[in-house]
Parts: C-alpha cells; structure tokens; sequence
C-alpha cells in the first residue's frame, strides 16, 4: 500500500480510511461481495462519465452519493 | 483500430490535399513515410492524433497554428484532417476541420468542426454516427493514445534520466486502464468530505464542529506538504532528466574534443600526402628536366644512323645480318663462284678485303659508336621511365590519401560546426548547480516527510480519535456515520485494488520487456527497483548499472513493445473495474535515431511485430539503415516520400528497395508533397 501511495496525488482522507481499515469499526460496514458490487457500481459510472455522453461533475457526485445513501438504507441498523 | 487512409488539406507543411493509403494486412502491416527534418512528419503523427481527439500532441511546436502558411496567405482558412479506420469489422471516417478567422494579417480565432460516419460495406452509403467520440474512446481510450501514438526520440528523453517511475507509473496505469478506479476514489474524497461536514453540521455539538474543522485544518496541513513533496519530488525528475540531458550535451562536447583531435590529425595526414607529392612532382620535374637531355640525345642517334643508313651508305653499315651474312660466307669455305676459301688463304683474303672495303671500315667505326651512344641513351631512358613511372603511382596514391583526408576533414568541419564551447561549460556549470539544488531539495522532502509522519499524523489520529468517540455517543448520527463509513471503506477498497493491479501489470510488463530484450542484450536485464525506476542490471550479480543512451532508447523501445503487447492481450479483458485493452495501430516517429548500431539491427526486427499495424515516419538516414533489414522490409505495404521544395536543402538522392525515392517536388509554394514510392 505505501509504495503505490507514494506515487499517486490522491489526499489523505481516503489514504487514512485505508490504513485505518481494521481499527475503526465504521470501515468495516459492508461484507466483501457488498463491497465489490458497490463498487463496481461506482465504477461503471465513473466509465459512463468518461466514454459515454458528457455528463458534468456535479451530476456524477450527486449519483455516486445517492448510491451511497441506498446503501445505508439498505443496511441494517447496527 | 486499423487505419486505412489519412487525408490532410492545408494542415502545417501541406498546402491543398493530400491522401496516405496505409498497409493493412496482416502479413504487410508497416507503412513507411520518408522525408527530412521538419519537413512533415511530426505533422502527419499529429494529423492522425487530431483526427482522433480533436488535438495535436503536447509537445508538438506551435501547436494552435495548423493551417499551412502559404494557405493563409491564400486567405485559404480552413484545415481539415480525415482519417478512415475500421474498428471491430466496421469501417468509420471522421473529419475534423479548423477554421480559422482572419484579422488583418493574423488568425484569432478558431471553429472546430467534426463529424463521423460509417461506411456500409453492403451498399457504400454513409451513416452519421452521432457519439463519435464515444466510440474513438473505446476503440484506442486517450489516455493510452500516447503509448500508441509519439516521437521515439522525445519519449526516450522523458525515460532518459535515472529516474523513470513517473513516466512507468502513469504509462502502465494509463495502459491497464485505472483512470475509472483513480476518478471514482478522487469522487469518494469529495464526497467523504461532504459528508463530514454534515454530520458536524447537524450534530448540533459545538464540539464536534470543532474537531470537523480540526480534522480538515490537519488533512489540509498534510495535503499542503504531501503538495510540497510532490512538487519538490517533480523538481527533482524534472532536475535528472535535464542533467541526463546536459550530460548527453557534455558526452557530445568530449566527443566534440575527439572530433576536434581526430579533425587535427586529418588535417596533418592531409598536410603529408600534400608534402609527399610535392617531393613526387619533383622528382617527376627532375625527371623531365634530367631526361630531356637523354631523350633528344637518344633522337639525335637514331637520326644520325637513320641518316647513315638513308644516304650512300644504305646496306653498307654494319648490322647483325650482314655480320652474319658474312661471317657465314666465309665459315662456308667456298665463294660463290665456287673457289675454294680457307682462312689466310689467298682468296679467303681477297674476300675479306672486298668485304672490308665494301663495308666502309671508318662509316662503320662511326656507325659502331653511335649505335653503342643510342643504345645507351635507350636504356637510361627505359631506367628513367621506370622511375617516373614510381613517381607517378606515388602522386596518385598521395592523391587518394589527400582526398580521404580531405572528405574526413569536411566530414568533421561539418560535425563540429555549431559546436560552442562557451555554451557547454555554461551547460557544465548548470549541472553542478542542478546537482547541488537537487541535495538541498531532497534534505527538504526528508524534512516535510518527518513532519507530516511525526507531528501532523499522530495529531490528526488523536483528533479522529475524539471525534469519532463524541459521534458514537450521538444515535442519532448512526445513520451519517454509517453512509460517511461506506464511503470510506470503499474508497480503500478501491485504492487496495488499484495496487494488486498495478502489481500484476508491472510483473507482466516486466516479463515482457525482458523477453524482448533477451534477444538483443545478453548481459542485462530490466528491473524495477524500489521507486519503480525502470533500469538495467547485470544478470549474473544483479547489480545495476548504468545506460547508455542507446540502452536507454533500447529500454523504452522494449518498454513500449512490452505495454502494446500487455494492452492487446487485455482487449478482451472483463475486469469489472478497469477499462479494457485494445488492438491499436502504432504510429512511430523517429523510431530509432539515437539506438546503437549494436541494438539497431534487433529493435528494427522488433518494430513490425511491435503492433498489428505498423505506421513508420522515418528520416532518409534512418531510411538507409532500415533498407537493410529484410524483417521489415518485406513487412512494408506501402511506402511514401514526403517530396520537400526544390532548392530548400541539399539532398543526396537515395533509393529503397530498389525504387528511387523522389524527394524534390516544384510546388513553388514552400510546401511539403507526398508521392507513393510502391
């Protein structure tokens, strides 16, 4: 994981909810097949985005966000 | 993607329109365009580009100005580029157009046009086909265009210095398609942090507000200096490839300094074939001047005997018949009125007295003494010419030796010329104080590193820490907190499976590159070090080593076989997070002009199996070395020349393959022609 976060621009946030995977409870929400669906959901709109017709960046973060909030809806209360 | 046809009107060099058929089929997939520097190549490679992405490359020259000059001087304000190409067995054409809008002397402002359509095979008619570009993406995605599309010659500077991982990261990461995972975790950072500022805002808990802001002053305190590194880190690539660039400047000044050696020693062999056939020639003028004598004495003689024997002594003089004539009359012992003669006879001696008197003793005598002069003159003479004759084979071979001589001087005049001394010790001075920034600077990047691992991370983890615990303690935050921690393990997720697929790539594509280098280098093979730098090392003890500019164009050519190879086999890839690989035709200019010879042969065998289709841009010297490889020649479909106007530059004519490469055209407008060559 640090060698490839050595090379990338990406901001701490996401670098810390990475290394911080196993320590807080709130990362480990969904079971891995939920997680790789959710992300291929996530991914496939980010495609759309790219290749498909111009969609601008406000409507793509409002979608991946919406996404978000099924998600929570769909999981059960902890 | 396989290009059939390129047309360009009045794009850069070329005035009006012309048209690039290209070699499609499998067994002769390489299309070869000759011509000089800068007269059109780069332009075609950036007319395909443009065709495909509405763009030239970032570093081709004066890139906002494509209409040809004399077209605007014809007030002519309109560039277009067609490119025809068939893409999973259907057959497109897009146009782009320019136009450009005259104000006074100078183009302000620019229209772009486009438009695809495909060509039915059944019937030949056109359909508009409305999401082009969609369509373009798919068949060659832009990010991957410039592993398909470049300059071999500027891609190997980027590769030049030691450090290479930028370059390697972002061309395999471009190659295997990340930038959807990259996109989708940079929209997740958006949104994390949306989401954060919510729950403090709705919180209602001062507190909480509080460590929201905290956490965003420290991520940001973090971001400024990861910023900082990274520029700082930026510098320093951007510092080892311009002292790899000095140091190429400065190997070229010591080559320069042999240059000027070798230039010193022509000019002194030139000096001495001079000097030795000076002494030549005057041997041969002594000669002359020596053997006029000889050669008048000798005709002198032989006109005197000629007179001698032209006059009343005709048949009298004594000569080798008549000596034997007589000798044999007299050993006969009988005259020819039959007597007999016996030697001290008195018959024998009345003969001898007739003949001695007949034969003129005093003309004879005289006679005697000029044919002994002649003979002699004769045979000083054959002696003299047999010398002047060694003369003379010596002034030719010193005038070969003074020609050679000369040609190399020129040769290197020509080399050496441009070279500024000055200059290059200034370049000098620029790498030491590039070397010495570069120490300053990386003490620095130790310094942010220390700072944000010691005193801003373990601050931020506290404050995450308290944060996290006063919004457990809020129910009814359960549901924000639940959203914001999907948010964040998916975003490691996808930064997890970035790293695994990158990992894979750089395992295959090194794979890769090493079999394309066996056949050529049997001592090194490439490696990946810590950083990611691409290097060379010894494969026996695996220690480094360093590359010499050749190996480094070796290294990027093997490099860039490896990533088409990897790109293609991932054509029918159906991983659900990256893009998929594609078949894309290779457009290559200036494929090899700074390879070794060494290497030469091998890269250039390379080169037709590199992609399915081939599309070469090469300069006349280039043109006379890939002449000789039969891998690629026999690999080309078609070949073109791109025709420079008459009078411009001094071109040696050339031909290829047997065919005579045109390079002149008449045009009389300044502007670069293309003509078929087969």
């Amino acid at each position: 994981m640090a060698r490839f976060l050595r090379f990338t621009a990406l901001p701490t946030a996401i670098i810390r909810g990475a290394e911080n995977l196993e320590e807080e409870p709130m990362s480990t929400i969904l079971t891995p097949t939920e997680l790789k669906e959710l992300a291929k959901r996530v991914v496939d709109l980010e495609k759309e985005s790219m290749y498909g017709d111009e969609e601008s960046e406000d409507q793509r973060l409002s979608l991946i966000e919406k996404l978000m909030l099924e998600e929570t809806r769909r999981l059960k209360p902890q | 993607m396989i290009l059939q046809k390129l047309t360009v009107k009045n794009f850069r060099q070329f005035r009006g329109e012309h048209t690039l058929d290209f070699a499609t089929t499998q067994e002769q997939n390489v299309t070869l365009i000759l011509g000089y520097n800068t007269f059109g190549k780069s332009a075609l490679l950036n007319a395909v580009n443009f065709a495909l992405y509405g763009e030239v490359q970032s570093d081709f020259d004066e890139a906002d100005d494509l209409l040809n000059h004399a077209a605007a001087t014809a007030r002519e304000n309109e560039v277009e580029v067609k490119l025809r190409f068939e893409f999973q067995q259907r057959e497109y054409e897009v146009t782009r157009k320019r136009i450009y809008t005259f104000l006074g002397n100078s183009r302000k402002t620019v229209t772009n046009e486009v438009s695809m359509a495909e060509i039915k095979r059944h019937n030949g008619s056109w359909v508009g086909v409305p999401h082009y570009q969609r369509l373009i993406n798919r068949a060659i995605p832009p990010q991957m265009a410039p592993n398909f599309i470049f300059h071999g010659e500027k891609r190997v500077s980027l590769f030049a210095s030691r450090g290479t991982h930028k370059q390697v990261s972002d061309a395999i990461r471009n190659i295997l398609g990340c930038n959807v995972i990259e996109a989708a975790i940079k929209d997740l950072l958006v949104i994390q942090k949306k989401l954060d500022r919510n729950i403090a805002r709705e919180s209602g808990d001062e507190q909480i507000e509080l460590f929201q802001k905290s956490i965003e002053r420290f991520e940001q305190l973090i971001e400024d200096n990861r910023r900082k590194i990274r520029e700082k880190e930026d510098f320093i690539e951007a510092s080892k490839i311009e002292i790899a660039q000095l140091e190429q400047q400065l190997r070229d000044h010591d080559q320069t300094k042999q240059l000027q050696s070798e230039l010193e020693r022509a000019k002194a062999k030139r000096q001495a074939a001079e000097a030795a056939r000076l002494g030549a020639q005057k041997e041969i003028h002594r000669w002359i001047r020596e053997s006029a004598a000889l050669v008048c004495s000798a005709a002198l003689s032989e006109a005197a005997l000629d007179a001698i024997d032209e006059e009343e002594f005709r048949g009298r003089i004594p000569s080798d018949f008549q000596d034997s004539f007589i000798q044999s009359l007299l050993d006969a012992k009988a005259c020819i009125c039959a007597r007999s003669l016996e030697k001290g006879g008195e018959a024998w001696n009345a003969v001898e007295a007739l003949l001695t008197q007949g034969g003129r003793k005093d003309v004879t005598d005289i006679a005697l003494k000029i044919k002994a002069t002649a003979d002699r003159y004769s045979r000083s003479i054959a002696k003299a010419r047999s010398e002047v004759g060694f003369f003379e084979d010596r002034v030719r071979s010193l005038d070969r030796e003074w020609n050679t001589a000369n040609r190399e001087i020129e040769e290197l005049n020509a080399r050496l010329k441009g070279t500024n001394l000055e200059v290059l010790a200034e370049k000098a001075r620029k790498r030491e104080n590039l070397e010495s920034q570069m120490e300053t600077i990386q003490r620095q990047i130790g310094d942010l590193d220390r700072k944000i691992r010691v005193d801003l991370e373990p601050e931020l983890q506290k404050v995450r820490g308290e944060y996290a615990r006063r919004i457990r303690s809020k129910p009814e935050m359960e549901k924000r907190r639940v959203t914001l921690g999907v948010v964040e393990q998916l975003g490691a997720f996808l930064v997890e499976q970035m790293e695994v697929y990158e990992r894979q790539a750089q395992e295959k594509v090194l794979e890769l590159i090493n079999q394309n280098l066996a056949s050529m280098h049997r001592d090194k093979e490439a490696f990946f070090d810590v950083k990611f730098n691409l290097s060379l090392r010894d494969k026996v003890t695996k220690l480094q080593s360093g590359k010499s500019t050749g190996e480094a164009q070796l290294l990027v050519l093997a490099f860039t076989s490896a990533l088409i190879h990897f790109c293609s086999v991932r054509e029918a890839d159906e991983n659900e997070f990256l893009v998929p690989g594609t078949v894309a035709p290779l457009v290559l200019d200036a494929p090899f002009g700074q390879l070794d010879s060494l290497f030469q042969a091998g890269a250039i065998s390379w080169i037709p199996r590199m992609a399915r289709q081939v599309i070469l841009f090469v300069s006349d010297s280039q043109a006379r070395t890939l002449q000789e490889s039969p891998e690629i020649m026999d690999r080309v479909g078609a070949c073109y020349a791109l025709q420079i106007p008459r009078g411009l530059k001094m071109v040696q004519p050339y031909s290829i393959r047997g065919a005579s490469v045109p390079s002149l055209n008449d045009r009389g407008d300044n502007s670069t022609s293309i003509v078929r060559v087969w």
